[in-house]
């Protein structure tokens, strides 16, 4: 076959959505190409529509959004215009998916053996089952699955998440596509799983010269993977190129605006952070300090073990780890939300007030912003605050500004703002008490890309004219990288290491941290 | 293995908390069943004599163990009208209940599950829009009327059956299932709309879920989908739903048995609690929590099978 | 959320809403009606027109007693509507509270209240009804009650469930950081949030209470002769089916129509509420 020779080509699609009354378009004059075994990344925000030029390439859409026109040219056929039998000799047999959430795309009352199998059982109903078995077995060793007898009589929710996405990754290769469309398959996964998937990913490239269409918001993932991207916003590609040619030499004001959104990690030295008073003078007295800490609830379930830090007035302070490390925890406990077995947590004039990973969640949905911000201010711990209603509404006010919200904002109630307004006025309601310590729970990694670096922005900002302290947890070690002075490096409920951001980053003492760093693509 | 023994312990806990919860509140109800056998008119010896016979001088505790012990003899105490064991009368109307509401159970199962899936496959269309409205009204009319309609319409316009012409199974067992199929049906018509409607929403809410989208990408044609994966996700609710029915089906019997003249177990329990024969009612509720806490076991430990992921976590 | 409000994202999202509004609300005029007038007395016998059809003296005929039918009608429309009503009330608000104080504070006492609770709730509620009811006496007060407390087990378990699932979202952990007292988070943050899921459930058990009471006073043992109940009138009319299929018609069709707008309705919250 001639290498040069697209192997499907899009043209001209567009696909309009019926959800509501009024057709709506999600995606206009989308146009691609995929050579053999070639990487080829889509990237863009929430609702750039790339998912769904996607899902139409391999004729998933739903019945709600429907494609207007446009054509799908894959082996001489029109995938849009095509029988429905062409079709679906093709799905799962030249082209498969796998898609972001492992979990869910798993039939939870299936065993995997049969669901790894399926491809088989539906294209090449002549192979017999103890082939298709034997099939499948292979299939779940390529993925790293060693385990792959065990694996084969699991079923979905017995397996890791990392298990369950090389187990949708075996089943779309065992039939050996052309064409492998990966929807996001890392999103949902540890930066260090996700690391793996993209190498497994690169390995099934390199070996059976599989076509890859990786979808991605993530754009140093997709700078890891692959040679050609796309860029798309509001349903239309802006730019498309050379990957390292759309990094270095974005020509479009959007992708420039994307890749500075990634907060950077390059040594900056002393020079480069803002040099904060307190971060020198360590001398003086900690408002937090934890010793020797072991916590979690209850009897058999101790997740925090031998836990000791001091958080300093003035300082932001990172707490970076995977899922399940016991980030969320130890912010617990320190607010002394969970039961704390052992250790000390002394508090010196502590008044702290947090900001959740989901603002929808942590805002009264049935409440409008002005009773939420008011509320905060006349209950509780707060006290009685004098004045009147006037005076109340004035502070709530004066709370927008702050992050930068107006006035008229008081009378909405949550569901009618987007994701970063929420997280503002989230912050807004955590600071309006005026709390010497805020801690803040994975505040960006709901948002997307650029909505990430305005929140980010903000919470410098109101460091700088507020002097609170800020306890940031996150998994995204560029986040932290970005903000804090300091850092505290997490694995099941231990902190392997702490210190300086700088010192952290560029000479981890630890190899788990370098591991971590590696992964995220800072280092190695 | 754990599970079950779990399950079946709390059955039982279950069962011996309702067996004390009966007997108390019927042994602490105002009026003397002794004063109500001899009326008002009777001499203090021989209501003495006759407490004293019936057992009711023991205090409460041992009343109720003798009365347990009684029930594991097969001994369920003597009615206080017929003056015969309770466990005698009982025998004759069980099988007839048991009958009406196995009958009804499997129409019941026989009409909704196919009617769910043509729902589902058919969403939006004329005949799943025209069911979705026809079901609402028939949820709507309560057993006993929707019994009344079906007298009228096939026993009085049709004649194809004689109101209150019951047969005893003893006489004829075609005329006995026979009597019984419009009373079957009375019960069944309004749980077929529930089932059918949960089915067919339960069928939709799974075809949304990512893995049918998955089993798309493998190129299965949506049957296949359906069959394959989306039913049996589909059905585990509609199993509890099913279950719940059983035991709501039993206790709509006492309604039905009445509207169609069946001398069965629920209309039984009626004219004891009208004539205040309590060792009846006493026997017949025991009965029925007995009936319903299995029933709830066995659902428990099917859904089990079904579902791997029951008892996993934890 | 404004009443009003609420009222206006029901109507516009869902046609079941509509529909059982506009049936309810007609059902409810008609009771109404029927407290201020009825043409008859409505225990009043017509000794000369006994099951008489449609005429213009008994504008929808008489029963096998002579009794106005549509005076019949209008006041036990009313009865059964009335006991619905208390049985809801009991039902709901004593639910409501256990199943609030279950579902937010959970611990011991929550286990053996739910335990009870659901060994309740396992039984039909028109089974529990009979034997409290074998239990209390009939009568429409002792049905009330014994309706009442048969009810209070779903509303338990549907209250508890949404004050579980809201407890563990943040805005709740949020509102405990602030130091806001456990009875102020409960009915002023959560309670809001579960209006939907309780003003659906209130409506659906109305139909449940409406169809306990019909049928408790068709077995004869719910409201007592003579008073005027829907499921009374259909126990006393089933046998002059043959002779005067309205009589039995138009209080079965009533009392479907009296279900049928509380189950739309209720559906209809439930339906625009996802």
């Amino acid at each position: 076959m001639n290498a040069e020779a697209p192997i499907l080509t899009v043209e001209d699609l567009q696909i309009d959505f019926h959800d509501h009354q009024i057709p709506e378009t999600a995606v206009y004059d989308f146009d691609l190409s995929i050579r053999a075994g070639e990487i080829v990344g889509i990237v863009g925000e929430s609702g750039a529509g790339k998912s769904l030029s996607a899902l139409a390439i391999a004729g998933l859409l739903k019945r709600h959004s429907a494609v207007k026109q446009g054509r799908i040219h894959f082996e001489g056929q029109d995938l849009l215009h095509c029988e429905r039998e062409t079709l679906r000799g093709f799905q799962g047999d030249e082209i498969s998916v796998i898609f972001q959430e492992p979990m869910s795309s798993l039939d939870p009352l299936m065993r995997i053996g049969p669901q790894v199998e399926e491809s088989l059982t539906v294209h090449h109903p002549e192979i017999g089952s103890a082939e298709r078995k034997e099939r499948a077995m292979e299939a779940l060793a390529s993925v790293g699955l060693s385990d792959s007898k065990r694996i084969y009589e699991s079923y979905p929710h017995e397996l890791s998440g990392g298990m369950r996405q090389r187990v949708m990754i075996a089943a779309a290769m065992i039939a050996k596509p052309q064409i492998l469309i990966a929807d996001e398959p890392t999103t949902a996964l540890d930066v260090t799983v996700q690391a793996q998937i993209v190498a497994l990913l690169k390995k099934i490239n390199a070996e059976q010269g599989t076509a890859i269409l990786f979808i991605s918001h993530d754009l140093s993932l997709v700078r890891q993977l692959c040679r050609r991207v796309v860029v798309m916003k509001d349903g239309r590609i802006v730019e498309e190129g050379d990957t390292e040619t759309v990094f270095l030499r974005p020509s479009h004001d959007y992708t420039k605006e994307l890749i500075a959104a990634i907060p950077r990690v390059e040594k900056k030295g002393t020079a480069g952070r803002p040099s904060l008073p307190e971060t020198q003078e360590r001398g003086r007295r900690p408002i937090l300090r934890v010793s020797g800490l072991d916590a979690g609830y209850g009897r058999g379930r101790q997740i925090l073990h031998d836990i000791s830090f001091e958080l300093y007035p003035g300082e932001i302070l990172g707490l970076a780890g995977e899922s399940g490390s016991g980030k969320s925890t130890l912010a617990k406990a320190v607010l002394g939300l969970v039961g704390v077995t052992s250790g000390i947590v002394e508090k010196h004039d502590l008044m702290p007030a947090m900001v959740f990973q989901d603002p929808y969640g942590s805002l009264n949905p049935a409440r409008t912003i002005e009773w939420i911000l008011t509320e905060a201010l006349t209950k509780g711990r707060a006290g009685r605050f004098p004045g009147g209603r006037q005076t109340l509404r004035q502070r709530a006010a004066e709370a927008l500004a702050q992050v930068e919200l107006p006035e008229s904002f008081l009378e909405r109630r949550p569901s009618e703002l987007s994701g970063g307004q929420r997280q503002r006025v989230a912050i807004a309601e955590a600071l309006i008490g005026r709390p010497n310590l805020l801690i803040a729970d994975e505040p960006v990694s709901a948002l997307d890309v650029t909505v990430q670096a305005q929140i980010i922005a903000l919470l410098e900002k109101l460091r700088r004219e507020t002097g609170v302290t800020i306890l940031l947890i996150a998994h995204d070690l560029r986040v932290i990288y970005r903000v804090c002075d300091r850092v505290l490096i997490m694995r099941d409920g231990r902190i392997v290491e702490q210190g300086d951001v700088e010192r952290i980053y560029f000479d981890p003492q630890e190899s788990y941290t370098g591991e971590l760093l590696a992964a995220a693509g800072i280092t190695g | 293995m754990r599970y079950v023994m779990k399950k079946l312990f709390s059955a039982i806990a279950t069962l011996f908390l309702v067996s004390v919860a009966v007997f108390f509140s019927f042994a602490l109800i105002p009026g003397d069943p002794a004063l109500k056998k001899l009326g008002t008119q009777a001499t203090p010896e021989a209501l003495m004599r006759l407490r004293e016979t019936m057992g009711l001088n023991a205090p409460l505790p041992v009343r109720y163990l003798k009365w347990v012990a009684g029930v594991f003899r097969g001994d369920l105490g003597t009615s206080y009208s017929y003056e015969i064991p309770v466990g005698e009368l009982l025998a004759d109307k069980l099988p007839v209940t048991v009958a009406l509401v196995l009958f009804s159970f499997l129409l019941l199962i026989a009409i909704a599950i196919p009617l769910g899936i043509r729902h589902a496959k058919h969403e939006g269309g004329i005949f799943d829009r025209s069911f979705l409205v026809l079901g609402q009204i028939v949820m709507a009319i309560p057993p006993f009327f929707m019994g009344i309609l079906l007298t009228w319409f096939f026993g009085i316009v049709l004649r194809v059956f004689t109101p209150g012409g019951y047969v005893s199974w003893r006489t004829s067992l075609t005329g006995f299932l026979g009597y019984l199929f419009f009373p079957a049906l009375a019960i069944a018509i309004p749980r077929v709309a529930m089932t059918t409607k949960l089915l067919r929403a339960e069928v939709l809410k799974e075809v949304r879920r990512d893995y049918v989208r998955t089993a798309f990408s493998r190129g299965n044609s949506s049957m296949a989908v359906l069959y394959r994966h989306v039913l049996k996700n589909a059905f585990l609710p509609v199993l509890t739903f099913l279950a719940m029915n059983l035991t709501d089906m039993v206790a709509g019997s006492v309604v039905i048995e009445q509207v169609f003249g069946i001398p069965g177990f629920g209309r039984f329990l009626l004219i004891s609690i009208l004539g205040r024969d309590y060792p009846v009612v006493e026997a017949i509720i025991m009965g029925l929590a007995a009936f319903i806490i299995v029933i709830n076991l066995l659902t428990d430990l099917l859904y089990r099978m079904i579902d791997p992921r029951i008892g996993a976590s934890s | 959320m404004s009443a009003g409000r609420r009222f206006a994202i029901y109507w516009k999202g869902s046609r079941m809403f509509r529909a059982g509004f506009v049936i309810m609300s007609a059902v409810i005029l008609f009771v109404l009606l029927g407290m201020l007038f009825t043409p008859y007395p409505p225990t009043a016998m017509d000794e000369g027109a006994k099951l008489s059809g449609f005429s213009a003296k008994h504008l929808l005929g008489t029963d096998h007693l002579g009794r106005d039918l549509l005076s019949r009608l209008l006041s036990g429309a009313g009865t059964t509507l009335f006991i619905a009503i208390g049985t809801i009330f009991i039902g709901a608000v004593t639910g409501s509270l256990l199943g609030a104080f279950c579902g937010y504070f959970g611990g011991t006492a929550d286990e053996i209240i739910m335990r009870i609770v659901d060994a309740l709730f396992a039984f039909p509620s028109i089974l529990l009804a009979l034997l409290f009811v074998s239990l209390f006496g009939s009568g429409r007060y002792h049905v009330i009650l014994a309706l009442g407390i048969a009810f209070v087990p779903s509303f338990a378990r549907t209250v508890r469930g949404e004050f579980l699932r809201e407890k563990g979202r943040d805005y709740v952990t949020n509102a405990k950081l602030h130091g806001v007292g456990d009875l102020r988070i409960m009915f002023f943050h959560i309670l809001p949030n579960t209006l939907d899921v309780l003003l659906s459930a209130v409506l659906i058990g109305f139909n449940n209470a409406v169809l306990a009471e019909a049928g408790l006073s068709f077995l004869g043992i719910g409201v007592q002769p003579p008073d005027a109940s829907l499921g009374r009138m259909l126990s006393e009319s089933q046998q002059y089916l043959f002779r005067a299929p309205m009589t039995t018609f138009l209080p079965g069709i009533l009392l479907v129509l009296m279900i049928l707008g509380f189950s739309l309705t209720g559906e209809g919250v439930r339906e625009s509420e996802r």
